[in-house]
């Protein structure tokens, strides 16, 4: 038995879902025989850091999968679950993540990176609209760094296209431009030492785009697991999720993002900390793949104490 | 295996199609970090209540054992003591009102939830305000209403503007069930009817055959001005008044209550029974202690002043952090400031940097029938946070407006 700290909630926009990740993991571990107690952010955070075997990360968005509670875990060497500082922070911001994939050779929607200072001082607005004139209609317009699909919008037209900005920018300095990649949007959780692909789920939606109301409303869209996608095309969305996350150097566990085309799938973004709620996208994974979501916890928080057991041992 | 995000879905009944997900719901559940300064909410300023409420409990369970036992099950219709005492409060506005009329509720929001229950079938007509409060948005949509908004201006909505309502609904071949005003310090807008246009107003309404729901939370906090002649005292037939104890005692005590002619009371009744059977007897006796106490009046006077410096301090800090093209409606009562943003703020997608940045507010959206209506406009609650945090929130959300402003001219430049 373990004495493991859960660490949920948060300054995020995103505490609400982090929150009942928590729990359900929090739940998980205690069904596990460990003594798990889930920890909000604050003051005294990383003092309660010092007093546990290890720490769960279900944190999203920022603090959580930028890099941050990482680092903090890194420092006071305390073993944590999870991806970590450099890749959380990869994945995190976007376009970074976009580039070190394109040049992987793993196809991700063009795009263009705007941030606010440029708007304010270089005239950055004239390439706002360059960049969606080169895009096209509809196009995707979202925060650089953000999860949950926040501040994420469909522009259908160019006169909805600086109050699409304005959204996004409400959610972060940069904002990214995105051609909408129409085709079957999918999730892949990737679990393991060896980073196994599990089964993809299949988002199926009214508006088509897995967006932030969606997300928020019950029922807002149809999760299918497996997805009903050919058997070729599921096992090329398993190797290029495990592809994307090698590529970022995420590890333990992720969830690839990812939309297939008429050309194959093409991924959106890597989440290294991804909701872990009960009607999360990474539960229906795990529990069609066998792994349950006890399974999954016990897994992810044997690949960190193993962790902090091997670097004692060189240590 | 399909499973939706909801996998109950399917099971639910039809009405309840409309109770979507809120991203505003969801965004604010950073308010209970303790950095954010919250002026999004409706809560009131309970500190000299909290004194009192020990008395009263203390009050209300001496009548235990006896009949109407704060302990025990009690009546559809409620305490009948606590009904003689609301006839008083009431009294003091001006409404003349018998106690076998009223039928207590947990809460206004029960109230309305009711009113909604026996006269809106899926479909109906329902005449409110533009904006208009987000709780009676709520119930309505809960079964199935078609809610139409009447504009208001600084004087709250025209007898042309009803007029034109109904003229439009005559088109439509389509009656309304009824009007829902909030004429008094309405929540959001702060606005109260004036009081020319509503003896024409209720003209309309009598010759139309249209009931008014006038809903009066907020005119026992009046810091400011004469009292109005409510509604219900112009056209006691005409006019069913809702009422609660949630600005005068306190919000959590969840009394409200509805004074309605004999039939519509007899209807609520049994709608109640079958909602929750009745509400709760402790918290009715509760209430009716601190009624019938001394110290009310002089309370309600600290309430009143505490708002009404809480407000100034709220006007103060807008007009030193905000752009001047920022416009509030200036209140004499009531709990809120809703305030006009220029042109292209959007106050919804502004939400999120706004809690980033520690302050919350609630976004026009919210309250209008029509959800792209009122996205230049916030509304801010004064009642409740200290005038340090109201000075602290408005500066944050000042800086917030701001630059937002400056972004948005030099994007489109």
């Amino acid at each position: 038995m373990a004495r493991v700290a859960v660490v949920s909630g948060g300054r995020s926009l995103e505490r609400r879902d982090s929150l009942r990740s928590g729990h359900h993991v929090q739940a998980a571990l205690a069904a596990l025989g460990h003594d798990a107690v889930e920890l909000d952010v604050d003051e005294g955070l990383a003092t309660q850091l010092t007093e546990v075997d290890a720490t769960f990360i279900a944190l999203h968005g920022r603090d959580g999968e930028d890099g941050t509670i990482q680092s903090i875990c890194e420092a006071l060497g305390v073993p944590y679950t999870g991806s970590g500082p450099a890749a959380c922070e990869l994945c995190y911001t976007k376009p970074l993540a976009k580039g070190m994939l394109d040049r992987a050779g793993i196809s991700t929607p063009d795009g263009y990176v705007v941030s606010a200072e440029a708007v304010r001082s270089m005239g950055a607005g004239a390439s706002v609209r360059a960049a969606a004139d080169r895009l096209g209609f509809p196009l995707i317009c979202k925060p650089a760094a953000q999860g949950s699909a926040l501040g994420l919008v469909v522009v259908t037209e160019a006169e909805e296209l600086s109050a699409a900005v304005m959204t996004a920018f409400n959610y972060g300095d940069r904002v990214l431009l995105e051609h909408l990649v129409k085709g079957t949007e999918v999730a892949v959780t990737v679990v393991g030492a060896e980073l196994e692909a599990l089964p993809a789920v299949e988002i199926r939606t009214p508006s088509g785009v897995f967006d932030f109301h969606a997300r928020v409303t019950p029922g807002g869209a149809d999760l299918v697991c497996p997805a009903e996608v050919p058997a070729d095309v599921a096992a090329a969305t398993g190797a290029l999720a495990v592809d994307a996350c090698r590529t970022l150097g995420a590890r333990d566990f992720a969830r690839v993002d990812m939309i297939v085309t008429d050309h194959g799938p093409c991924v959106l973004e890597v989440k290294p900390c991804p909701g872990l709620t009960e009607t999360s996208l990474l539960t229906l994974a795990v529990d069609e793949a066998g792994l349950g979501f006890d399974g999954f916890v016990r897994t992810v928080l044997g690949l960190a104490l193993g962790r902090s057991a091997q670097s004692g041992a060189t240590a | 295996m399909t499973q939706r995000t909801d996998p109950y879905r399917d099971r639910y009944a039809a009405r309840t199609a409309g109770m979507t997900g809120s991203e505003i719901r969801a965004l604010f559940e950073v308010l209970d970090r303790p950095e954010v300064i919250s002026l999004a909410g409706g809560n009131t300023y309970t500190d000299i209540v909290a004194e009192r409420v020990v008395e009263c409990v203390a009050e209300a369970l001496s009548h235990v054992g006896e009949r109407d036992d704060p302990l025990q099950y009690g009546k559809g219709g409620g305490l009948l003591p606590l009904r003689e005492h609301l006839v008083d409060l009431m009294a003091t506005e001006d409404v003349e009102a018998d106690p076998h009329h009223i039928v207590i509720t947990d809460g206004a929001q029960q109230a309305l939830h009711l009113l909604a229950e026996i006269f809106i079938d899926p479909g109906d007509i329902v005449l409110t305000e533009a904006p208009t409060y987000v709780g009676a948005l709520d119930a309505f949509a809960s079964f199935q209403a078609d809610v139409r908004g009447i504009a208001m201006d600084d004087d709250g909505i025209t007898p042309d503007g009803l007029e034109r309502a109904l003229v439009a609904l005559r088109d439509e071949g389509r009656r309304a069930k009824f009007l829902y005003l909030v004429p008094t310090f309405q929540n959001p807008s702060g606005v109260t009817l004036h009081p020319d246009r509503r003896e024409p107003i209720v003209d309309i309404c009598r010759r139309e055959d249209l009931l008014i729901v006038e809903d009066n939370p907020y005119a026992q906090v009046r810091f400011e001005g004469d009292a109005v002649t409510p509604m219900r005292t112009i056209a006691p037939d005409q006019v069913i008044y809702v009422g609660t104890l949630s600005k005068v005692f306190s919000p959590g005590i969840r009394i409200g209550w509805v004074l309605a002619p004999e039939p519509v009371r007899d209807r609520l009744v049994l709608a109640k029974e079958a909602a929750n059977l009745c509400s709760s007897p402790f918290t009715q006796r509760v209430a009716e202690a601190y009624l019938s106490s001394p110290h009310l009046q002089a309370d309600l006077e600290l309430v009143r002043k505490t708002y009404h410096d809480r407000r100034d301090a709220m006007l103060d800090a807008l007009h030193a952090h905000f752009p001047p093209a920022a416009r509030p409606r200036v209140p004499g009562g009531g709990l809120f400031l809703w305030v006009r943003l220029p042109e292209p703020l959007d106050t919804k997608a502004m939400l999120a940097r706004a809690l980033e940045a520690g302050v919350a507010y609630v976004p026009g959206t919210a309250f209008f029938p029509v959800k792209r209506d009122g996205r230049r406009c916030i509304r801010l609650n004064f009642s409740y946070p200290s005038i340090e945090d109201i000075e602290e929130g408005m500066r944050r959300l000042g800086a917030v407006v701001s630059d937002e402003l400056d972004l948005a001219r030099h994007l489109d430049a």
